[in-house]
Parts: C-alpha cells; sequence; structure tokens
C-alpha cells in the first residue's frame, strides 16, 4: 500500500505558504515513490495561481488535496480560498487529482478566465473535484472547461454562479475526455452545462440544477449526452437526456442575494426531485456540499437534506472533512 | 523588493510534449511575493533552520530556492510565471476556445547553472541568495530564444 504524506499549506507555521509552492515542491514520480501526497489547506487567501502538474500519478498513487478549514456550502473568506488576479485559477494537468473542497474566485478578470480547467490530463486518469464552490465575475469568467484529451474526470457537488463568459460560461465540456457531473447547482451562468464534446467525449449529468442561466440551462452541440443523463431542472425550458428532468422550473434557495444556493425548505423546484447516487454505478456520492448525508428522496443540485439535523451540520469540524464524500 | 520561489531541479516526465508543457525544470519561478513575505519551511531553508531543523535535513534541498531581489515589486516579477503560449518558433498557440494555450510550463527561466559560483554556493548552502538586478538581469531569459527579460528594469 502507498504510503501517504501529508503536508500543510498555511498562511504561516506550515510547509508551505501557497499550494502552488506545494505543488511544485512536492512533485515527483509518485508511482515510484509509492506515495500519495495530501496537500492539506488551511484558512488563508491563497492568491498564486495554481496548476497541478508534475506528477507521476496512478490510480493508487495520486495528489489528494483536502481543504481541512472548508466552506459549509457558502462562499467563506474565513476559509481555504484560491483568489489569484487575472489568470486561471486551478488548472489540473496530472492524471490522478483528487481535491476537496475547494473554494475559486478570481479576481478582476480582464480577459476570459477559467476558474477551473481540466486541461493536459491523459489517460488513463481519474480526476475528482468535489464539494467546491466557484465563484464568478460576470462576462470574463468561465467556470468549468475541458480541453481536448481523453480524460476521464468526476465532479461532484458543486455550486457555481455568476460565470456569464458568453459561449462558455458555466461549464462548457469539450474534447474527447469522459466526464461524470453530478450534485452541481449553478446560478446565473451564461449556461448551466453545453456538451459540445468532439471526438468520444462524453458527459454524464445527474442532478444538476440550472438556474437563471443568461442564456441556455443545458445545451447539446451535437451526438448525445452519457448514458444514464437525467435527473436534472433548469429554469428555462432546456433539458438534458433522460425522463425525470424538469424545466421551466423556479428554484428557491435560502438567500440567492447573498450567494447562500442551499434549497429553501419550501422549494418547490428541485426538492424531493432527485436520484439516489449513493450507489451510482459510475461515481458514487454519499455527501452533499455541506458535508451532509442526503436522505432519500435526493434533491437535485448541489444541497441535499441530512438525515439528522446538525448529525453532519454545515461547517462540519476539521476532523470530519477529511475523507467525507470519497 | 520581490522575493521569488524558483524550482532548483529538472523533473523528466515520460512523455516528452507532457514533459515540455507540465514538467518542473531548473530556474522555473514558482511563486512571487513582496519583500519580508512568510515563507514555509519547505520553501524556505532558513525557515526551516529558524524552527529548530538542521540544515543538512532540510528537505526540499536541490528542489526550491528563493531569490531575493531588491527594488522590483512582485507585480513586475509576475510576468516570470507566465507560461509560454507560443511555439519555438514564436507562433502563437491557442485553446479549443481560442485562448492562449500552454506550449511551454513557463516562457521564462533563471539560469541558475550560469549565474555566479558565490550566488550558487548562497543556494546550496542556504537555500536563498540577495542579488540585485543588475547581477541577475542576463540569467533570467527566454526559453525560446535566450532574449534578456528586461520586465525588472
Amino acid at each position: 500500500m502507498a504510503t501517504r504524506i501529508i503536508k500543510t499549506v498555511k498562511p504561516s507555521g506550515g510547509d508551505y505558504t501557497s499550494l502552488a509552492g506545494a505543488i511544485a515542491g512536492e512533485a515527483s514520480d509518485f508511482v515510484a515513490g509509492d506515495k500519495i501526497i495530501e496537500l492539506d489547506l488551511y484558512a488563508m487567501q491563497d492568491t498564486a495561481q495554481v496548476t497541478i502538474s508534475g506528477a507521476t500519478t496512478d490510480a493508487t498513487r495520486y495528489w489528494d488535496i483536502v481543504a481541512i478549514d472548508i466552506h459549509s456550502g457558502v462562499y467563506d473568506a474565513a476559509k481555504w480560498r484560491l483568489e489569484p488576479t487575472d489568470v486561471d485559477a486551478l488548472v489540473i494537468d496530472d492524471e490522478f487529482v483528487r481535491f476537496y473542497g475547494p473554494q475559486i474566485d478570481i479576481q478582476g478578470p480582464t480577459t476570459p478566465r477559467v476558474e477551473l480547467y481540466l486541461r493536459f490530463i491523459g489517460t488513463p486518469s481519474d480526476v475528482r473535484v468535489e464539494r467546491f464552490i466557484i465563484a464568478g465575475n460576470g462576462a470574463n469568467s468561465f467556470g468549468i472547461a475541458t480541453e481536448s484529451g481523453a480524460f476521464t474526470a468526476k465532479l461532484g457537488n458543486g455550486i457555481i454562479y455568476d460565470c456569464t463568459k458568453d459561449f462558455s460560461g458555466g461549464f462548457r465540456f469539450s474534447g474527447s475526455g469522459l466526464c461524470y457531473a453530478e450534485d452541481l447547482t449553478f446560478n446565473n451562468c451564461f449556461y448551466g452545462i453545453r456538451d459540445s464534446h468532439g471526438g468520444s467525449g462524453t458527459i454524464t449529468v445527474k442532478n444538476v440544477i440550472a438556474s437563471a442561466p443568461t442564456d441556455t440551462g443545458f445545451l447539446l452541440d451535437a451526438g448525445s449526452w452519457g448514458a444514464g443523463t437525467d435527473y436534472n431542472a433548469s429554469s428555462d425550458g432546456t433539458s438534458t437526456a433522460g425522463t425525470h428532468n424538469r424545466v421551466s422550473q423556479t428554484f428557491t434557495f435560502v438567500n440567492a442575494g447573498a450567494k447562500n444556493f442551499h434549497l429553501a425548505g419550501g422549494d418547490a423546484g428541485a426538492k424531493g426531485f432527485g436520484t439516489d447516487l449513493s450507489a451510482d454505478a459510475n461515481y458514487p456520492i454519499t455527501k452533499d456540499v455541506d458535508g451532509e448525508t442526503p436522505v432519500t428522496p435526493w434533491n437535485i443540485g448541489a444541497d441535499q437534506f441530512a438525515a439528522v439535523a446538525g448529525l453532519a451540520s454545515r461547517g462540519a469540524p476539521r476532523s470530519l472533512a477529511r475523507g467525507l464524500g470519497r | 523588493m520581490c522575493e521569488i520561489l524558483l524550482c532548483a531541479r529538472n523533473d523528466q516526465l515520460a512523455d516528452p510534449e507532457k514533459d515540455r508543457r507540465c514538467g518542473f525544470k531548473l530556474g522555473h519561478v514558482v511563486v512571487v511575493k513582496e519583500d519580508g513575505a512568510t515563507w514555509g519551511r519547505l520553501e524556505s531553508k532558513q525557515q526551516w533552520i529558524a524552527e529548530g531543523n538542521a540544515a543538512a535535513d532540510w528537505p526540499n534541498q536541490g528542489r526550491l530556492v528563493i531569490v531575493k531581489i531588491p527594488g522590483p515589486t512582485a507585480a513586475r516579477a509576475s510576468a516570470l510565471l507566465d507560461e509560454q503560449t507560443e511555439d519555438d518558433l514564436g507562433v502563437a498557440v491557442t485553446d479549443v476556445f481560442d485562448r492562449p494555450l500552454c506550449f511551454r510550463k513557463r516562457r521564462w527561466r533563471a539560469r541558475l547553472g550560469l549565474i555566479p559560483q558565490a550566488f550558487k554556493d548562497a543556494l546550496t548552502a542556504d537555500g536563498e541568495v540577495t542579488v540585485t538586478v543588475a547581477q541577475i538581469r542576463a540569467f533570467i531569459t527566454r526559453f525560446r530564444d535566450d532574449a534578456v527579460f528586461a520586465g525588472l528594469d
């Protein structure tokens, strides 16, 4: 079994003071070294652009990056957050990466910038970004983008808002990769998800809300959505493949004006209309964006309601943060 | 003054294209900070020592170094973080969104193998060195044609 090596990223008193520094310091041949590199992120504003690259990884020896001081489903300036200025924020090039709990907000983009960019990932690969929040900044914010390449990626429990770059904002899936997008909430983005895959690219979309898109909630350029795509909801008239989608819905969030996209108890657009993904064959999910265990029936979107109120409360303690949902 | 965290090693990835785009190379700039920045114990050998550890045990010996340059701000040095988004003939490379795309992990490099021996010795012994713009200027060059970086002037 691979040795897990833990390094810390803190504003002071840690191994590194930025995630970018930690990547550069720790990148190596993880396979030859038979190791998992875990980078624990503590509360801070990290202003250095991050490119996760330079390591040789495989399915059992990989980057495992964990926001120990993690948000509670609402962007939190008191937790770890990636906030570089006018550059792409988080770029992933390595093949086996797990990133749990990032908050991403590019500052002052003056030209189109990508908040989360899956770029030179090859095959085989397994990139997972979970329990994330992307706070866009309007017309120059892409949200999530993929470059050509036969990658495999899994994006779960994410909230993405205010990414209104035309023809790209939200999540534009391109290339020949295989992507599973589950339990996501988009609000005020150009798209929710646009599938403009090329070659053999496939994106499977489940339990995704596309709320208040500035253009289109769900858009398929050509071909078809991935097998199993279903249980998605939009506020416009668009949908994905599947027979359980909901269109032209009104979603009620706890406080959308304050960027709190938890579903309100009285929501009638997504609450209880999702599918249970806890045993999904390709990408099982057992926690929501808050780290809570969902109850049946599941909601569509990133927010579920917990089995027992407060059991895994929003703002779960550090001891619970590591490993949740993985 | 700015402080620059630099890669002090040449990694080699198996795939040549991936190696060019993603591999850490000698002289790659990793992070740029303002003067007096706080560094972690695995970024700064001096921080490692200040915390009571033996210099000889520093885990990132030969992997990371810090160069401190009085005068230019971190903002002026930040261009050293740029990826090379043109090929080696200078032709722009773009992604599927018609945005600049990485051809090489960095456009610029610090030629740490060519700097004066005293600076090399300081980097080896202390993990950091303080130099003037004039002293370092000729050794920060563009990968593809060795043009000198003038952004710190």
